[in-house]
């Protein structure tokens, strides 16, 4: 019984210490991700989501993100401004636009 | 359940990530374009060997960039991350790589930014104990023949049988912790096993202490790889938010030009009750983060911007800290030099100049200590969230120090004007040093001058602060000068009072009273010509007759003695301390915690306040009165009241009856005497009584004389007053304790301005208001004058007793003057007589036999005293009718000493000549009678002729 404690209190030791490891490496590598977004990222990989797919979907979504803020801040400079980024933008942009 | 997972997920990093609302129609939006680009998005798989070639590269990149550390961690974090063994329920490996992947896709720009390690994720292992109970037992187990088990006992058996066992467990209670480990260790046999149980115990206990070391780590601004990025990362870092400020333009300046090299990122922000501290630290003296203290200028400081404030500009932040610096110099000159001055013997500066220094000392120390409790204050108000009292604020500092920090410039200011000036050296190693009475002199002089200044300036508390010092610089004169005026002993170590004896001068010389003790003489060269001044403290001027005689008439009192072939003792003489009014601790004149109470009563400002001086007889009284309400025990009482009843300028009754025997002693001295000087010379007369009286009261009570004299050293020895600087007595014992015998009773400074402020504003504001010299010069005058007086007495008397003084003069004026007119008569008859019959009178053996023929008749002149001579040592024959033939005859009278001291050698050659004058006039007028004479007789016979 106690041995499956310390088992426990081993693995769960274990992802904590790797996760930490890997905020650090985040952090280091400024990618701008925040201890909760980064276990939900790994928790999507674990599950078998492509990484290349994640990060563009939090990059397209960090962006949109911004520019609903701008548009919210002054809407006259954002009008133009999503204009300008439909009408120049890539598929991903598009593809959420449209959506 | 997968998919679940999944969903939910990204439902959660849509949230996060946009912050839109669930439910929303963009939140929808985000969600579906999600699902969409997971289900429809051509990605390609995670190559394993080009995750870590990326990581690489990027490694290499940071240490291109001189960015070596950031290489280092991720070098090290990537190895800890994959390498990390798979066990159950731990990440797998390609997720491992997959999240790898994901890091690398989403950085952006890594070399631009900085990077703090969170916290020490990498930490050594503890090593492991070397020994154990474990380890002694496998190395020597418990065999042998001691330890085997008899199979044989019977009853005891159990018991034994577990002895073994007790020994083991008794050796693991007592070695306590070390056999808990030994039972972790039995369980975790496995090497890799007993590694991870440490692992996790590490985590377990970084977890526990993470927050409060993190904190502590924090705040240590002054480490080597102390770093703050915290406001780099800060959304509301902006230069229009004064509270960032400082990062602001440092970010706008890296951004320019001009700034090429600036790195922003090197600048340290420190928390503006850290910049506190550190100008606590540096006006205590010590060396800061933010001051440079450099130990060959006299340890003083200069600013060093190692770190800045948020809200402050460069120039703002170091013009503050100059203002402080300032100060913190003046501190560490002041501590520099008085140190230096206390750590030295007396001898090297003098008395005065360490008890000056010694004054600065404790001043500076109780400002230390005032600093210490300020610092913690201040702490202690930071530590409170709510409720503070204190304004954490560099300025408010300024202004809640700034009336000590200006105190201490005063004192800066004193040095440079009157010390640095004529001692150059004294700030320097080599120490070039000035005599010390002139160090003496400057200090003294200069204190009483500046506090005239700003007493006239209404300066308050730099008036009370150079007072005191004045006071406790004054420690040394004061024990010099009453030790001088009570038993004529000069006591002067160090060379520095301004009374000094002339060795060469004799005992019993005729320059004894003249020369023996003189005033110091300073000779200064001005214009090639050594002019000759007196040297001492200019505000003692008006003192220094009166004390310099007290000394000497002591002194003349003493070999007085000695010479009649008494012991000499300075118990001798009726100095006893009880008799003043005003004792030698009532002399501070800014301590007012003790016996000025007393004084300040009388002090001559309100109209039932009497003059000292004026009112002997009701002060004396009244004195006499406190004396016996507050000191004295009963045997004192009464022999005070012998004092009181036999002594003449005491008591109005006894004064009474004193004149009453004056009366009668000098009419005795009329019948005895047919002169008539005597009658002249009442007052004279009375001392001679009086003193009659008073030599009996000494002859009757020598012994409680002697114990007077102890009481007033043991009195001098527990002034309190004094006290107030055991602190530096302590740093110094060698030096200081031979300086201030006693002090004791350490009040601080600031406690006593406290107190001053409560309890006393009645006298401070006397203390403030009376001019200071004047004040000086009545507390002086009122300890000095009665003393002053009274050895004037004492030594009138021994004059006139002892001496006889009277009979003396009396004979010189009879002598020289012809005053006793009948026998000169006879003398210039006789010595005219012989020289008409041209008998033999020029001649040194005639003429003192003629002399002292008529000198018999004197009763009051000592003949053996007379001496005549003829001092002609031409070889011619002297015209010995004309009357010039006078000047060579000398008369002389041999005062005796001490007389000769106050009737000296060039009085005595004035009444030389007077003598000669005097028997010139006589045989000129003798000559004249003569010649009439012989006129009128020849006219007689003549006309008997002529008839």
């Amino acid at each position: 019984m106690e041995d499956q404690k310390i088992q426990e209190a081993r693995e769960t030791m274990d992802v904590k210490h790797l996760c930490k490891v890997l905020y650090e490496i985040s952090t280091l590598l400024n990618t701008g991700l925040d201890r909760e977004t980064l276990s939900l990222c790994l928790n999507l990989c674990e599950n078998g989501v492509n990484p290349e797919a994640l990060a563009a979907v939090i990059k397209e979504l960090r962006r949109e993100s911004a520019s609903m803020k701008l548009s919210e801040t002054n809407p006259a400079v954002t009008a133009s401004g999503s204009n300008g980024n439909t009408g120049g933008g890539g598929s991903t942009t598009a593809s959420l636009s449209g959506g | 359940m997968s998919l679940n997972i999944v969903n939910t997920s990204i439902e959660k990093l849509v949230q996060l990530i946009t912050q839109a609302q669930p439910g929303s129609d963009n939140y929808k939006k985000y969600v579906k374009y999600v699902h969409s680009t997971f289900r429809f998005g051509t990605f390609g798989s995670t190559s394993q060997k080009e995750v870590l070639r990326k990581y690489k590269g990027i490694s290499e990149k940071f240490r291109l960039h001189a960015q070596d550390s950031k290489a280092e961690f991720l070098d090290k974090y990537v190895t800890s991350f994959m390498q990390r063994p798979q066990i159950e329920e731990s990440i797998p490996l390609q997720t491992r790589y997959d999240i790898l992947c994901l890091i690398l896709n989403l950085s952006e720009s890594p070399l631009r930014t900085t990077y703090v390690p969170s916290k020490p994720i990498f930490q050594e292992k503890p090593k492991k104990p070397e020994f154990n109970v474990a380890d002694i037992f496998k190395e020597e187990p418990l065999t042998g023949f001691h330890w085997t088990v008899k199979k044989d006992y019977t009853e005891d058996d159990e018991d034994d049988t577990d002895w073994s066992s007790d020994v083991q467990e008794w050796i693991r209670e007592t070695l306590g912790n070390r056999s808990n480990l030994q039972n972790n260790v039995d369980k975790v046999s496995d090497p890799m096993e007993e590694d991870h149980m440490t692992e996790i115990n590490e985590v377990v206990d970084q977890e526990r202490n993470y927050e409060l070391t993190q904190a502590l780590r924090c705040k240590q601004y002054w480490r080597s790889d102390y770093r703050d990025y915290s406001y780099l990362d800060m959304s509301m870092f902006d230069q229009n938010i004064p509270s960032t400020l400082g990062p602001s333009l440092a970010k706008h300046r890296s951004q320019d030009t001009r700034y090429l090299f600036y790195d922003p990122t090197l600048v340290k922000y420190i928390t503006e009750l850290d910049a506190i501290r550190e100008v606590l630290f540096m006006l205590s003296g010590r060396p800061s983060f933010l001051f440079h203290m450099d130990p060959d200028n006299n340890g003083k400081f200069s600013v060093k911007l190692n770190a800045l404030l948020m809200h402050l500009t460069e120039g703002a932040f170091k013009s503050i800290l100059e203002v402080f610096c300032n100060y913190g110099n003046y501190l560490a000159t002041l501590r520099t030099v008085s140190m230096r001055i206390c750590k030295e013997s007396y001898i090297t500066y003098g008395q005065t100049t360490q008890a000056f220094a010694a004054s600065i000392l404790k001043m500076i120390m109780k400002f230390d200590n005032f600093l210490a409790d300020l610092e913690s204050r201040y702490q202690v108000n930071n530590s409170k969230f709510q409720d503070q009292d204190t304004y954490i604020s560099l300025l408010q500092l300024q202004n809640q120090i700034s009336e000590q920090l200006y105190e201490f410039k005063i004192l800066h200011c004193f040095f440079d004007r009157y010390l640095l000036h004529d001692f150059p050296s004294l700030f320097t190693d080599s120490f070039l040093i000035s005599s010390p009475y002139k160090l003496s002199y400057k200090i003294l002089s200069g204190l009483f001058d500046e506090l005239v200044f700003h007493q006239t300036e209404g300066n308050k508390s730099i008036f009370l602060m150079l007072g005191e010092h004045l006071d406790n610089s004054f420690v040394p004169f004061i024990r010099m000068i009453d030790e001088w005026v009570s038993t004529g002993v000069l006591n002067d170590p160090a060379n520095e009072f301004f009374i000094v004896r002339t060795p060469e001068v004799n005992e019993f010389s005729s320059r004894y009273w003249s020369e023996m003790y003189k005033i110091r003489v300073e000779n200064s060269t001005g214009d090639n010509i050594v002019k000759k001044s007196l040297a001492m403290p200019a505000f003692l001027e008006p003192l220094v007759g009166r004390i310099l005689f007290s000394g000497k008439a002591q002194n003349l009192l003493m070999s007085l003695k000695s010479k009649e072939g008494k012991k000499k003792s300075h118990s001798a003489f009726q100095y006893n301390p009880k008799e003043f009014k005003l004792g030698v601790e009532s002399l501070p004149l800014f301590d007012l915690s003790v016996n000025n109470n007393k004084y300040l009563e009388q002090e001559p400002f309100t109209e039932t306040s009497n003059h000292h001086q004026d009112n002997d007889y009701e002060v004396e009284d009244m004195e006499i009165d406190d004396e016996i309400k507050d000191h004295e025990t009963r045997s004192q009482i009464s022999s005070l009241d012998v004092q009181i009843g036999e002594t003449s300028f005491r008591h109005p009754d006894s004064k009474k009856k004193e004149d009453k025997n004056i009366d009668e002693n000098s009419l005795n001295d009329h019948n005895k005497d047919d002169n008539s000087l005597l009658k002249e010379k009442d007052q004279d007369a009375d001392e001679k009584s009086l003193g009659d009286k008073e030599q009996k009261i000494v002859d009757e009570s020598k012994e409680d004389n002697t114990k007077g004299v102890d009481e007033s050293w043991n009195k001098l020895l527990e002034l309190k007053k004094f006290s107030d600087l055991s602190e530096t007595v302590n740093t110094f014992p060698n030096t200081m304790s031979y300086l201030f015998p006693l002090w004791a009773q350490p009040t601080g400074k600031f406690e006593k301005i406290d107190n001053e402020k409560t309890d006393s504003n009645g006298m401070h504001d006397l203390i403030l208001f009376q001019p200071f010299d004047e004040r000086f010069k009545e507390r002086y005058d009122d300890y000095l004058h009665p003393r002053y007086l009274r050895i004037g007495q004492h030594l009138s008397r021994a004059l006139v007793e002892q001496c006889h003084l009277w009979r003396h003069i009396r004979a010189l004026s009879g002598f020289y003057f012809m005053q006793q007119g009948e026998s000169m008569h006879r003398l210039c008859d006789i010595l005219f007589d012989r020289i008409d019959k041209n008998q033999m009178w020029y001649d040194t053996y005639v003429l003192n036999d003629l002399f002292l023929n008529i000198l018999r008749n004197f009763k009051w002149l000592d003949k053996s005293l007379v001496t005549v001579w003829v001092d002609d040592k031409s070889s011619s024959k002297p015209n010995v009718t004309t009357v010039k033939i006078f000047e060579k005859i000398f008369v002389e009278y041999h005062l005796p000493w001490p007389l000769d001291n106050i009737i000296r050698n060039d009085a005595l050659k004035l009444y030389k000549r007077i003598v000669v004058f005097l028997l010139q006039v006589k045989r000129a007028k003798y000559l004249l009678e003569r010649i009439s004479l012989s006129r009128v007789s020849q006219g007689h016979s003549e006309k008997t002729t002529a008839m």
